[in-house]
C-alpha cells in the first residue's frame, strides 16, 4: 500500500510553504515517523516526520513554493511501484481535492484561539483522547452554522478550538470570515503609455515577509486602532537596574530594560485582563495567563516569539527567557509553537532610538505597547529642576472592545511600577 | 340461627331490611359474575372479591347518606356498590371501558365515583386511613352534618399511617368511622400471626376512641354498630374504630389457591355465610316471604345480566385518554 | 412596596390566602404553638393569632398523617397549605403524595380534584444528612405533581398565591439559607434576599422561568440557592470576558423549557446547577430535554453541577465540598468555552 506524501498545512496564515529539503533521497527506504523533510512556514523551518512506511518517491524540489495538501512524495512498498505518477504540484484528486485541502489548510490553525489557560480549563479528559483516532470533534451548533453556510464537514481536520478539541460555532465563523476576505480583487492597470520608473534592484518577498505584509494589512483593516502616549519617568529604574547590574554575577544574563517592561507590563495586566485578551469580532476572551510576545529585529525579519506565564516568571527568568528567545530568533531557531498563542505584544524600539511611534495589533490581540527610548531632559522633579530619564509609553488598543479609559488605567498602573519600581516587590 | 341476629331490626321497616338484603345479593352475585367473566378472560388483571364480607358493606351503608364519604380498599366493589355506585359502572370499569365509573383509568382496585361520596378506593394497605381524616376535618371545618366512612382490612392496622390517622382524628373529634372488615388473613398471614392483642378494636383505647368488635356477618349487627358510630361522629364526638368479624369466602385475589387455609376452616365459615342467614331471618321473624325475595333475587339478576351488557357494549377508551385527567386545569 | 425576607413573603402569602378564601388553612407540626416558632422557620408565625388554631392547625409528629389528611381535605373541598419542618421529612409522607395525592384524580376519570399544597425546605445547613436534602427530584418525577422552588420574595409570595389557588397538588420548595428568618430561627450562611413584594393581589404563573442575568456565552439553569451562587459566578466570569446568561426556572413542573432552549439557541451552551446529588437530579431531565430539543444549537456538551453523590455531610468543610460553588461553577463554564 502506498502512502502519500502531501505538504502539511502548518501555516496559520500563508497558502503556500517552501520544501527546504528532502532527508531522505529517492528510493530510499523510510521507517514511519522518520524526519523525512523539512518546510520553511511563515514563521519557522520545521521537520516533518513520514507519514508511513516504504520506498521514497520524491515529486517535489526543494525550494518549490507548494501549496499545503498538495502530493510531494509517495511512500510505496516495492522499489518499481509506480502506481502513480501525477505531476509535480498537482493535487492527486483534482481541483476539488485541492481546494477541500485547502480549507483543511484553514481550519487547522483555528486551534490557536485554544481554550482558556490557568485552572483545568478546556483540557479533554484522558478517555476521551483514547481511542479518538483521528476523529473530528464538531458541534452541533458548528455543524448547524456549516450547513447554513454550504460548508461540509468533511473539509475539517484536526482539532478546533472547543470544549475536547472540538470545532465550535466561532471556529467556523472564523473560517467564514477568512474565506471572505481571500483577496478577489483586481488592480487597476495604469496606462502602458506611462513610463515605468527604472529600479536599482527587485526583491522577492520571501514567506515570512510575506507573512509580515498580510498580518500588517489584516490589523490596519480590521483594527479600529488608538494610540494612546504617557511619558514615564524612569530615573529611579535607570538607578535600581545599575545598582543590580553591579551586583549581578557575570555568568548571569545582563538584565535589559526590557525584561523590566516584560515584568511589570505582565503584572499590570493581571489586574487589567481586558487588554490580556482576543477579540474575534464574537468573542472577547480574556485570559489570566499572560502570554508575552516579544518583537524581535533579527536583523533581516521581525518575529514576536512568546514568553508564556510571563505574569509568574521572576526577573531573572525573564532575562533568561527573553536572551534565549532573541539568541534563537536571530539563529532562525524558532520552532512554529513558540510563536503561537500571544495574548499581548511588547515592542520596544528604544535601542534604535525611536522615541514616538504607532505600535500596530496582531489581531486577535486586542493591544501592543510600544517602548520609547530612555533620554535625559531636565525636568521639573520635586519643585526643583532636575536632569531627569523619561521615556515614552505607546500603547495601542482595539477601540471595538478597549475605550479610552480603561486603556489609560492600564497605561497608569504601568507608568506608577516603572516610576517607582519598589512596588515591584508588591 | 335467629337468636344471632342482633336486635334492632325492630326499628327498621321491611323495606330497608329487604333493601339490605337486596344489596347483599346484589354484591354477591355481581362478584360471582365477575369471577366467571374473569375465568372466561373477559375481564382483563386481577380481582380482589368481596365474596363472605357483604354484610359489612350493606349493613353500614344503611347508615350513611349520599353526601356522606367512603373511603375503600384494593377490595372495593362491594363498598362501591354499598354506597350506590352502580353495577354498570363498576363493570364497565372491570372492563377497562370509557363508560367505567372511572374512564377505564382506576380499575377494579381503584373504583369509585365521587358523585356518590366514594373515593376513588385506595389500593395502597392502609394509604385510605389518613385519607378519611381528612375529608372528615374538612367535614368538621365546613360545619357539615357528613361523615367519612373508612374500610380496611387487618393488614392495614398494623400500617404506620393507620396509627398516625387514627390518633388524629381522635385528638381532633373528627366525624370517622374506622370500620375493619377482620377476615383473618392479610393476603396469606393469619391473624393469630401479626397481633398479639386478640382483636384490633382494642387498639382504639390507645387513641382514647371507642373501640367494639362486631360479628361481620351479622348485617344487623353491622348496622347497628354502625348506627352508633355514626350517630356519633355525626354529634361530633369524634371518631370509632369498628372491627367486623368476617371472612372471605375466596381467594385473596384470582391466583390465590387458598392452601394456607384449612377446609375445615372455609366449611365452618361457610355455615355463617351472611346472606343465607339474613334470608332465613327475613323469612322467620320479618313476615317476608320467599316470593318477595326470589322477586328481588330475580331483579338483582337482571341487574347484573344488564351491567354485562352495558360494559361489553360500551366503548373502549381512545389512545389520546391516556393523557388526560393528570391535572386540573 | 415593602421589602421582605421570604419567610416574611411566603407569611404575607398564606394570611392574604386566608383572608380571601376561608377555605385555606395550614397543618403541621409546630406551627401555631402559642409561644412556639411558627414552623421550623417561622413562616406562620403569628398566624394562629389572627386565624385562630383551627385554621392553622398543629399537628402531632405524623407525617403520613399531615400530607394524606391534607389530601382528603383537599378533595372535600378545602385548600390546605401542608408543611414538613424538613423536605427530608417527605420521605415519611411519600406514599400519601406519591401513590395517592399525585394520582387520585387520574384514577378518579377526573372527577375529582386535589387543590393542595406541600411547602418544605430544603438545602445543606450543618445539619448532617437527614436535614439537608435537596429532594425535588424525587416530586419532579412524578405525574401528577407540581414542583416550584421561590428563590426571591416577590416569587415566594406570588408562587405560593398560584399553588394555593391551583386545582392540583403542588410542593413548594423552600431554601432554609435564603428565608431570612429572624431570632432563633436565623440560620448560620443564610444569604436573606430581601426584596420588593407589592402589596396588591398578585401572581406569579407556575410553569414560568426567568431570566436573571442576561448573557449571550453560556446558559446556566439555577434554583435556589444555587440561583444565588450561579449569578455571583456569573460576576466572576464577566470578569474573565464570559457573559454568562442566568435563568431561575422558579417552577421545575411543568419546566418551562422554551425559556431555556430560547436562551441555549443564543449562547450554545448549557450548565444546570442544583443542590442535590447529580444522578437522575431534575437537571439530568433539563439536560436530556435540551440534548433533545436545542441538540443542533449546542456548541458544547451540556454540564451539571450538582452535590455529588454522598449523603449531605455534617462537617462544615465537607459541607461547603458538597455544595456546588461559585468556584465550581466558573470552573466548569471555563472548560466549557
Amino acid at each position: 500500500m502506498a502512502v502519500d506524501i502531501l505538504m502539511p498545512p502548518l501555516s496559520q496564515t500563508m497558502d503556500t510553504l517552501v520544501l527546504v529539503a528532502w532527508l531522505k533521497k529517492e528510493g530510499d527506504r523510510v521507517a514511519k515517523g522518520e524526519p523525512l523533510f523539512t518546510v520553511e512556514t511563515d514563521k519557522a523551518t520545521l521537520e516533518v516526520e513520514a507519514p508511513g512506511e516504504g520506498i521514497l518517491r520524491v515529486l517535489a524540489s526543494p525550494g518549490e513554493e507548494i501549496k499545503a495538501g498538495v502530493l510531494i512524495g509517495r511512500l510505496v512498498a516495492e522499489k518499481d511501484d509506480t502506481t502513480f505518477l501525477p505531476s509535480v504540484g498537482k493535487s492527486v484528486q483534482g481541483e476539488e481535492q485541492d481546494k477541500s485541502r485547502q480549507a483543511e489548510k484553514q481550519e487547522i490553525g483555528l486551534g490557536e484561539y485554544g481554550c482558556l489557560e490557568g485552572e483545568n480549563g478546556g483540557k479533554p479528559p484522558a478517555a476521551w483522547e483514547a481511542g479518538r483516532e483521528g476523529r473530528v470533534f464538531i458541534s452541533p451548533r458548528a455543524r448547524r452554522l456549516m450547513t447554513q453556510e454550504g460548508l461540509s464537514p468533511d473539509m475539517l481536520r484536526g482539532r478546533g478550538s472547543g470544549p475536547l478539541g472540538a470545532f465550535i460555532e466561532r471556529d467556523v465563523l472564523a473560517m467564514i470570515q477568512r474565506s471572505s476576505t481571500q483577496p478577489a480583487t483586481k488592480l487597476n492597470v495604469p496606462p502602458a503609455e506611462i513610463t515605468k520608473p527604472s529600479y536599482a534592484q527587485q526583491v522577492k518577498l520571501d514567506l515570512s515577509r510575506r507573512t509580515v505584509a498580510r498580518r500588517m494589512l489584516e490589523s490596519h483593516t480590521s483594527v479600529p486602532p488608538v494610540t494612546y502616549t504617557r511619558e514615564v519617568d524612569v530615573t529611579a529604574l535607570v538607578q535600581l537596574r545599575q545598582a543590580v547590574l553591579r551586583r549581578l554575577p557575570s555568568w548571569e544574563t545582563r538584565l535589559t530594560y526590557t525584561d523590566f517592561l516584560i515584568f511589570t507590563v505582565s503584572r499590570a495586566l493581571v489586574k487589567h485582563p481586558y487588554l490580556n485578551a482576543t477579540f474575534d469580532e464574537e468573542t472577547f476572551l480574556q485570559y489570566t495567563q499572560v502570554n508575552m510576545a516579544l518583537a524581535i529585529d533579527t536583523g533581516h525579519e521581525l518575529v514576536a516569539p512568546v514568553i508564556p506565564g510571563a505574569e509568574k516568571k521572576r526577573l531573572a527568568e525573564l532575562a533568561n527567557a527573553r536572551a534565549d528567545l532573541v539568541e534563537r530568533a536571530r539563529r532562525g531557531e524558532l520552532e512554529a509553537h513558540e510563536l503561537k498563542g500571544a495574548t499581548f505584544t511588547l515592542t520596544n524600539l528604544g535601542a534604535l532610538g525611536i522615541d514616538h511611534f504607532t505600535p500596530m495589533i496582531t489581531p486577535p490581540q486586542v493591544a501592543v505597547l510600544g517602548v520609547g527610548r530612555i533620554r535625559q531632559i531636565a525636568a521639573v522633579f520635586q519643585g526643583e529642576i532636575q536632569i531627569r530619564n523619561v521615556m515614552n509609553l505607546l500603547l495601542t488598543c482595539d477601540h471595538r472592545v478597549i475605550d479610552g479609559a480603561p486603556a489609560a488605567r492600564f497605561l497608569d498602573c504601568v507608568a506608577q511600577l516603572l516610576e517607582s519600581p519598589e512596588l515591584m516587590m508588591l | 340461627m335467629d337468636k344471632d341476629m342482633t336486635s334492632g331490626s325492630n326499628t327498621l321497616g321491611a323495606d330497608r331490611l329487604l333493601a339490605m338484603y337486596q344489596m347483599m345479593r346484589l354484591i354477591r352475585r355481581f362478584e360471582e359474575t365477575a369471577n366467571e367473566l374473569y375465568m372466561q378472560g373477559r375481564i382483563p388483571s386481577t380481582l380482589h372479591l368481596y365474596i363472605g364480607q357483604e354484610a359489612v358493606a350493606a349493613g353500614v351503608s344503611a347508615v350513611l347518606r349520599k353526601e356522606d364519604y367512603v373511603v375503600s380498599t384494593h377490595r372495593p366493589h362491594g363498598h362501591a356498590l354499598a354506597k350506590g355506585v352502580t353495577a354498570r359502572a363498576i363493570m364497565a370499569e372491570l372492563f377497562g371501558k370509557a363508560t367505567g365509573a372511572c374512564k377505564g383509568k382506576g380499575g377494579s382496585m381503584h373504583v369509585g365515583d365521587m358523585r356518590m361520596g366514594m373515593l376513588p378506593a385506595i389500593a395502597i394497605v392502609g394509604g385510605n386511613v389518613p385519607i378519611a381524616a381528612g375529608l372528615a376535618l374538612a367535614a368538621k371545618m365546613q360545619r357539615k352534618d357528613v361523615v367519612a366512612v373508612c374500610y380496611f382490612g387487618d393488614g392495614a392496622a398494623n400500617e404506620g399511617a393507620w396509627h398516625e390517622a387514627l390518633n388524629c382524628a381522635a385528638i381532633w373529634d373528627l366525624p370517622v368511622v374506622f370500620v375493619c372488615e377482620n377476615n383473618l388473613y392479610a393476603a396469606s398471614t393469619p391473624f393469630k400471626q401479626a397481633y398479639k392483642v386478640e382483636n384490633i378494636a382494642r387498639r382504639a383505647d390507645a387513641y382514647g376512641m371507642p373501640g367494639v368488635v362486631v360479628d361481620g356477618n351479622d348485617v344487623l349487627a353491622v348496622y347497628t354498630a354502625a348506627h352508633e358510630a355514626v350517630q356519633r361522629a355525626r354529634r361530633g364526638e369524634g371518631p370509632t374504630l369498628m372491627e367486623c368479624l368476617t371472612y372471605r369466602l375466596c381467594g385473596h385475589s384470582r391466583s390465590d389457591p387458598r392452601t394456607y387455609r384449612t377446609k375445615e376452616e372455609e366449611k365452618s365459615w361457610k355455615q355463617k355465610d351472611p346472606i343465607p342467614r339474613f334470608r332465613q331471618y327475613l323469612l322467620t321473624n320479618c313476615a317476608v316471604s320467599d316470593e318477595e325475595l326470589r322477586a328481588v333475587d330475580e331483579s338483582v339478576e337482571e341487574e347484573i345480566q344488564e351491567a354485562i351488557r352495558f360494559a361489553e357494549n360500551s366503548p373502549l377508551p381512545k389512545p389520546d385518554d391516556l393523557y388526560t385527567d393528570v391535572f386540573k386545569e | 412596596m415593602a421589602m421582605m425576607t421570604i419567610a416574611e413573603a411566603l407569611r404575607q402569602a398564606i394570611r392574604e390566602e386566608m383572608q380571601r378564601d376561608e377555605r385555606v388553612f395550614c397543618i403541621g407540626e409546630d406551627i401555631g404553638i402559642p409561644g412556639g416558632f411558627g414552623g421550623a422557620f417561622t413562616v406562620t408565625l403569628g398566624l394562629s393569632d389572627e386565624f385562630g388554631h383551627e385554621r392553622i392547625l398543629d399537628t402531632p409528629i405524623s407525617e403520613a398523617a399531615i400530607a394524606g389528611i391534607a389530601l382528603g381535605a383537599a378533595i372535600a373541598g378545602m385548600r390546605p397549605i401542608a408543611d414538613v419542618q424538613y423536605a427530608d421529612f417527605l420521605f415519611n409522607m411519600m406514599d400519601q403524595l406519591v401513590n395517592e395525592a399525585a394520582k387520585m384524580r387520574y384514577m378518579s376519570g377526573g372527577t375529582l380534584s386535589v387543590p393542595m399544597v406541600m411547602r418544605a425546605p430544603v438545602g445543606a445547613t450543618a445539619r448532617g444528612a437527614q436535614h439537608a436534602q435537596s429532594v425535588e427530584a424525587f416530586f419532579t418525577h412524578v405525574p401528577g405533581l407540581k414542583v416550584v422552588c421561590p428563590a426571591t420574595a416577590y416569587d415566594a409570595k406570588g408562587l405560593l398565591k398560584s399553588a394555593v389557588r391551583d386545582e392540583n397538588p403542588v410542593l413548594v420548595f423552600e431554601h432554609k439559607l435564603l428565608y431570612g428568618s429572624k431570632g432563633p430561627r436565623t440560620e448560620k450562611g443564610s444569604i436573606s434576599p430581601v426584596g420588593e413584594v407589592p402589596e396588591d393581589d398578585y401572581t406569579v404563573p407556575i410553569g414560568k422561568g426567568v431570566v436573571r442575568r442576561k448573557g449571550k456565552d453560556v446558559t446556566i439553569v439555577a434554583n435556589l440557592l444555587m440561583l444565588y451562587r450561579s449569578l455571583a459566578a456569573a460576576e466572576e466570569l464577566s470578569r474573565k470576558g464570559v457573559e454568562a446568561e442566568v435563568i431561575d426556572p422558579r417552577s421545575l413542573v411543568p419546566l418551562d423549557e422554551d425559556l431555556i432552549l430560547e436562551s441555549v439557541k443564543k449562547t450554545g451552551r448549557l450548565l444546570i446547577v442544583e443542590e442535590d446529588n447529580l444522578s437522575g437530579g431534575w437537571g439530568a431531565e433539563v439536560a436530556a430535554r435540551m440534548a433533545d430539543s436545542g441538540f443542533f444549537w449546542l456548541d458544547a456538551p451540556i454540564k451539571r453541577v450538582a452535590a455529588p453523590d454522598v449523603p449531605p455531610p455534617f462537617s462544615p468543610l465537607l459541607e461547603r465540598e458538597y455544595v456546588p460553588s461559585e468556584t465550581k461553577i466558573v470552573e466548569t463554564v471555563l472548560s466549557m468555552l
